[in-house]
């Protein structure tokens, strides 16, 4: 073996090291960072959402359910999305008498059923955030994501929200970045719109926080998640997401 | 759906305020409403594509819909449509109806008409029709779809000289048949709700037609159905048949059952002025067993601010209510309001806060920087996880991430309908997963610039008892004397790991077999990291990342193969290795994608040094053959030669 002096230094991937820049930023706002399981039960994953008993995302089509298994005593399924987090999270904090401010964020791995192609990946990873208090409002969802994209992108911090619809907030806001590469002007990054669509987000369904235990009438508080694989591509202009999967260090050695 | 822009201004009043330009329009629905995702010309008209939201599928898939959100958002008067009342005959029989399950069809609606012509629709109707991308059939069918995308409720029109007695919505009867009318032969499981006559399903009820009683060239007589049938009903049967249609789409969301009425008042006033000339009109059989209740919802000008972080007023809020057309009181800045009954969204003060926010606009909010008395913690096996990165970075290690999916040999738990047919399992080790990367890393060494290959993955795995987090480390090397030596390199890393961590633990080794181009042994191992770090202290603050570049620019891959070329030579020592390296780069093109020294040596009294340097060619158009490469090389040798006193060995 070589001199440890000459020996290769290895490299991170650029997930993990976008998570790291990420778990930075928020926990130096005051966020914690949460996780959990990505093999869970229809009951976080959708029932204490509000996603409807029949929504369509429950389909075949969009979530992979596990066979069941004699011992199982409800049905599983590969999470869809990091939001079964912010359950077990604010579960374990009214267990454990602990009130609001709640403040924290997940990054973690999810999995849609889809077809794969260079933007389309059955498994990739997200990053959700949460914040409850007694005077969070969109203002501070706002504020905080401004926050998190001028750092993780290093622009000026302008943040748009548009009128969107998720089970699990009410209101609900789809929300863009300023265009990291422009900065708004137009360009092949951004279409030529100047902006990005980056995440969903919205304040936390009065229905989630009673499901957590929490009484909605006195703590209110945002929800945001997104794709971070897709935030990595931007950024690093990676062009194939499946690359970010196969254990390549063609890509990896790179960072 | 696509809008017509024509259409949706029939249902404005543009006396006063006028929609403004179609840039405008399309910016303040997309930030306000609903994304609209292309306008295209359409001599004269503008053809918009807008992407509904799930909660406003209720109201706002059809032109009025649309039109009232727009008129709503830009200040525009509504203007309702004029159908001209009809003459009923009461010579016409009259439908009978029975629902069995008012729960699953909340109200039915059913019209005789009588001397109906068949024939071309009204240029204007098929014309609106062919702008949203809806072919044009006949007269009667063309009424009832343009009443669909004008109003949002479906309707549909039987031969009524092919019923048999009346009309019955219920359960089909298990093993109970019906042809579409696109000729498929369904058979019913018995949980479909069915529109049949006294003798045969005549229709599945919200979805499609059948041939039993379809209108034809010929028909005469007609009855016309507008209904309400339940949503979930309607999408699971949709669903079993696969079979997905403009009235299904609407129904599977849940509408109104007021519409019923004022589309059938539409179709008919259509029927009687184009459906033919000896047209009689029935009196209307309406089966509505349970009026659908007002829905009151309270809102206050401080529930408003406090959740959106704004400093509106008690009038800013009548202005949007006004213009949304809810009706409402208000008492001391609380709001009562009783929304448009097609507003099916809104059932609870957020649905209003919602509605108020998104007309005043989003960008009026203020960002506000929370103020968090600490600074966050990451969770245990971040924090650990991220010294364990670190660690391995130094010791040269590089990170990836395979696949969760697996083959029945590795893996427990079974997914129900995998992705790929060959990985319907989700993994219970990491070591299948890095021994491809090994091998597809081996194989691109020459490419990466490395000699032997040491990976690491830290992820879940999924055995029988239980999801837990795994660091799997993996080694390879290509060199025979290298290889033997690898097992007590892991040893020194695994033990320095240990160490580092304070933590105690075992890692297990797992065989695989030199394959291909991993031509020795590799090392790979597992440790059960969850259990590695449970005995170990949480985390006081967050543990950076410490080998994060600062900007990357990511180079794309080419899909070709490369090829390896070495090339040795003498050069008097007086040479500078930046002069030898920029003749050969110079010399050996762009096809060169890596280019390095893999010897240089001086011996004691000689005037010249020995130089090795390789070079790896890779073309992103196609794949390089030998004879290309050997060209090159020997203008890079005949380069070196011409040099003064270098020698190419």
């Amino acid at each position: 073996m070589a001199d440890k002096e000459n020996a290769p230094k290895g490299h991170l991937h650029p997930l993990s090291i976008m998570i790291g820049d990420i778990a930075s930023i928020m926990t130096d706002m005051g966020f914690d960072v949460a996780d959990g399981p990505e093999l869970e039960t229809e009951y976080y994953n959708f029932d204490a959402l509000n996603v409807p008993k029949d929504h369509s995302s429950r389909d075949m089509q969009d979530t992979f359910w596990m066979k069941p298994r004699p011992e199982d005593t409800e049905r599983h399924l590969l999470r869809t999305h990091t939001s079964p987090v912010q359950i077990r999270y604010m579960k374990g904090k009214v267990e454990k008498g602990i009130l609001p401010p709640y403040a924290m964020i997940v990054p973690g791995k999810v999995f849609r059923n889809e077809a794969t192609d260079a933007t389309h990946e059955a498994q990739f990873i997200q990053i959700e955030g949460l914040m409850i208090g007694s005077d969070v409002t969109l203002g501070t969802l706002k504020g905080v994501l401004e926050k998190f994209f001028s750092k993780l992108f290093g622009t000026a911090p302008v943040v748009r929200m548009r009128s969107s619809f998720f089970p699990f907030t009410e209101p609900s806001v789809e929300i863009d970045m300023q265009c990291f590469k422009c900065s708004g002007k137009g360009c092949n990054v951004c279409k030529q719109s100047g902006w990005i669509e980056i995440m969903g987000g919205g304040m936390v369904h009065p229905k989630v926080l009673s499901e957590c235990g929490i009484d909605p009438t006195k703590y209110q508080g945002f929800a945001f998640g997104g794709g971070m694989d897709r935030m990595a591509m931007l950024k690093w202009g990676i062009d194939d997401v499946r690359l970010l999967y196969n254990g390549d260090l063609r890509v990896v050695n790179q960072f | 759906m696509k809008y017509s822009l024509n259409w949706l201004k029939e249902h404005l009043d543009e006396s006063g305020v006028r929609l403004p330009d179609i840039a405008i329009v399309t910016k303040e629905v997309t930030m306000r409403a609903f994304e609209v995702e292309e306008v295209e010309d359409h001599g004269g008209d503008a053809i918009m594509e807008i992407k509904v939201l799930p909660d406003r599928a209720h109201d706002a898939l059809s032109h009025r819909g649309m039109a009232r959100e727009m008129g709503a958002l830009l200040g525009v008067k509504r203007k309702p449509r004029e159908a001209a009342p009809v003459t009923i005959d009461a010579g016409v029989p009259t439908v009978r109806v029975t629902i069995e399950d008012p729960k699953l069809c909340m109200r039915y609606i059913a019209v005789r008409v009588d001397g109906v012509e068949i024939g071309a629709s009204p240029k204007d109707i098929a014309d609106k029709l062919s702008s949203v991308g809806s072919r044009s059939i006949n007269n009667i069918v063309d009424i009832t779809n343009f009443v669909l995308f004008d109003i949002g409720q479906p309707l549909h029109a039987f031969d009524a000289d092919k019923l048999k007695g009346g009309i019955t919505i219920r359960l089909a009867k298990k093993g109970e048949t019906m042809s579409t009318l696109d000729n498929k032969a369904l058979v019913l499981g018995g949980t479909e709700l069915v529109i049949a006559d006294d003798e045969a399903v005549l229709a599945l009820a919200g979805i499609k037609g059948g041939k039993h009683a379809e209108v034809t060239s010929t028909t005469k007589n007609i009855i016309i159905e507008s209904a309400n049938f339940d949503p979930t009903l309607t999408r699971k049967t949709s669903q079993k048949h696969n079979i997905k249609t403009d009235a299904s789409k609407r129904y599977e969301n849940g509408i109104t059952s007021m519409f019923a009425e004022e589309a059938c008042a539409l179709a008919l006033s259509l029927i009687a002025t184009h459906g033919g000339r000896e047209v009689k009109i029935g009196m209307a059989t309406d089966v509505y067993p349970t009026e659908e209740a007002e829905v009151k919802v309270n809102v206050s000008v401080a529930d408003a601010n406090k959740l959106l972080g704004l400093a509106i007023k008690a009038e800013d809020i009548k202005t949007v209510l006004t213009r949304a057309l809810h009706r409402f009181t208000e008492v001391n800045e609380v709001f009562e309001v009783i929304a448009p009954p097609e507003r099916l969204d809104l059932r609870i003060k957020e649905d209003l806060i919602e509605e108020v926010g998104r007309h005043i606009g989003y960008d009026k909010i203020a960002s506000v920087l929370p103020k968090l008395a600490n600074k966050g913690l990451p969770n245990k096996r971040m924090y650990y996880a991220n010294i364990v990165r670190n660690y391995l970075a130094q010791e040269g290690f590089s990170e990836v991430y395979t696949y969760s999916f697996a083959t029945k040999e590795n893996g427990e738990c079974e997914v129900l309908h995998p992705v790929g047919k060959d990985r319907p399992f989700v993994r219970n080790q990491l070591a299948t997963g890095l021994f491809q990367s090994l091998l597809l890393n081996s194989y691109n060494a020459p490419l990466i610039g490395i000699d032997d290959v040491r990976i690491f993955e830290l992820g879940n795995i999924f055995p029988k008892e239980g999801e837990h987090m795994v660091l799997g480390l993996a080694l390879s090397s290509s060199d025979k004397k290298r290889a033997k030596l690898l097992g007590e390199e892991f040893e020194r890393i695994s033990t320095g790991l240990l160490a580092l961590l304070d933590a105690k633990g075992t890692f297990t080794q797992k065989e695989f077999a030199p394959t291909g181009v991993v031509k020795f042994a590799p090392v790979i191992a597992e440790i059960d990291f969850d259990s590695l770090i449970q005995a170990l202290p949480e985390p006081r603050s967050y543990e950076h990342l410490t080998s994060e570049k600062e900007s990357v620019r990511y180079q794309s891959l080419s899909t070709y193969p490369f090829i390896v070329r070495d090339i040795a030579i003498f050069v008097p020592q007086e040479v500078t290795e930046d002069y030898i390296e920029t003749l050969l780069k110079k010399e050996a093109g762009s096809l060169v994608v890596r280019f390095s020294q893999f010897d240089k040596f001086h011996k004691e009294g000689e005037s010249r040094v020995s130089y090795g340097y390789r070079m790896v060619f890779q073309s992103f158009e196609k794949t390089l053959t030998d004879d290309e490469v050997n060209a090159v090389m020997d203008g890079v040798t005949a380069k070196c030669n011409a040099e003064k006193d270098w020698q190419v060995r």
